[in-house]
């Protein structure tokens, strides 16, 4: 369990005592420290689960026209939204799309210049910089250099993207290890085709590409 | 069993009736969502059915490519916004949640239980919006974060964020009322000890 699933278990009422959230918080102070603060609010809830039954009477006896404009409105959002977080689910789409096209320009980039320029040469989009693939000998280490680079930071954060958030690194890289695996089983065919997702990741921070992980589920169930 | 999406599927085809099973699954957590929010029980009952009312007339428009979940409670999200923005705030009406009924209580529990409800209708209130109503589909509709962000059109991690601001809002609230309650009565429970108080 990482710190992103940690605080599932903390807001649901069903798994906030499990053994698997208390076996996470032992070994995570910043959820410990976060579940000591959430506490009195979450036992608040607590005492009101289960709810008990309404009591009151309804009067609507027909459909009121401006709402079922709202619902109409909302079944068209929620489709043009693809039945996912529409920033979320897009951003997955784009940067696997832009993967796919940057590994092909590589890949055909190489083959032309391939006398003149190194397959070892990549370039890193957010910084817009040749990375020495030399000084990486395997694809994963050049993955972790990117995720090293994105974590020192740099990257601007926003709502979305809380520095305090919870992952440790370990559980960071696991989760992109994990990700870019997954997208090598399912989608690019290879390592490097999933390697050139991580530069592609700005301005959004790290912690955006794994709440896109999370979200990118139908790539499969390992990925978080 | 059949799934919401093939009882929708099935609506969809004619057989109407086959929305009552959809409204038996869901009412439960739309009527606590709505009672929060709108803290009295008849205009709850009232967003709720309006909710459901506009979902079984929009039925055509539902696509199994989301959950019928997620649109009914987008659908209520906006029934109640609409209801709080006719009504003056919220005052003391929070009172009225006080009295529903919890079948199978003792009266001291129902009591406890009714105080608690109280003070989490009037801390929920005095929140953000948008937090409040993070806050009651994650924990009286019991909706998981990917279907909050889109009910509330955000991102996931924005509906957690919420979530989270939201719940150290309420904490430090709790916890100020708590101490507040300790200092003048030295009651330990105090939540409710919160409602002795002169």
């Amino acid at each position: 369990m990482n710190c992103d699933q940690a605080f599932d278990c903390l807001t649901d009422s069903a798994r906030r005592h499990s053994p698997e959230l208390a076996e996470h918080l032992a070994r995570c102070r910043r959820c410990r420290e976060m579940e000591a603060t959430l506490e009195p609010a979450l036992d608040l809830f607590d005492e009101l689960v289960p709810e008990p039954e309404m009591g009151g009477v309804a009067t609507a006896r027909i459909a009121a026209p401006d709402t079922v404009r709202v619902a109409e409105q909302s079944a068209s959002r929620l489709l043009s939204s693809g039945a996912r977080p529409p920033f979320r689910r897009t951003l997955v789409l784009r940067y696997a799309a832009a993967a796919m096209v940057g590994a092909a320009l590589m890949g055909v980039m190489g083959s032309i210049n391939n006398a003149h320029s190194p397959a070892s040469a990549s370039k890193c989009t957010w910084r817009n910089r040749v990375i020495d693939r030399a000084e990486y000998p395997t694809n994963i280490q050049f993955a972790r250099a990117c995720l090293d680079c994105h974590q020192r930071g740099e990257t601007p954060l926003d709502e979305g993207a809380q520095p305090s958030s919870t992952e440790t690194p370990a559980e960071l890289t696991a989760a992109v290890d994990n990700l870019m695996r997954e997208l090598w089983n399912r989608r690019t065919g290879s390592w490097d085709r999933a390697i050139v997702i991580v530069p592609q990741v700005q301005p959004q921070s790290l912690r955006n590409l794994l709440c896109t992980a999370e979200i990118a589920k139908p790539f499969g169930p390992s990925i978080v | 069993m059949l799934s919401d999406a093939q009882l929708m599927e099935l609506v969809q085809a004619g057989q109407t009736g086959l929305f009552d099973e959809l409204i038996i699954r869901h009412r439960p957590g739309l009527l606590r969502f709505a009672g929060s929010s709108l803290a009295d029980r008849d205009a709850a009952e009232d967003a709720v059915q309006e909710a459901l009312l506009a979902a079984f007339a929009a039925r055509r428009t539902y696509n199994p490519r989301f959950a019928f979940s997620t649109w009914v409670y987008t659908i209520l999200l906006n029934v109640c916004r609409r209801h709080r923005r006719r009504r003056q705030p919220m005052g003391d009406s929070g009172g009225d949640l006080a009295h529903w009924p919890a079948g199978g209580e003792s009266p001291l529990d129902q009591l406890l239980r009714s105080e608690t409800r109280e003070l989490l209708a009037e801390l929920l209130a005095e929140l953000p919006d948008v937090e409040a109503d993070a806050l009651r589909l994650r924990f009286f509709a019991g909706l998981p974060f990917d279907e909050i962000a889109l009910a509330m059109n955000s991102s996931v991690t924005g509906a957690k964020v919420r979530v989270r601001r939201g719940l150290e809002r309420l904490a430090a609230r709790a916890a100020r009322i708590h101490t507040t309650a300790g200092d003048c009565h030295d009651h330990s429970l105090s939540p409710h000890a919160r409602r002795s108080t002169p």
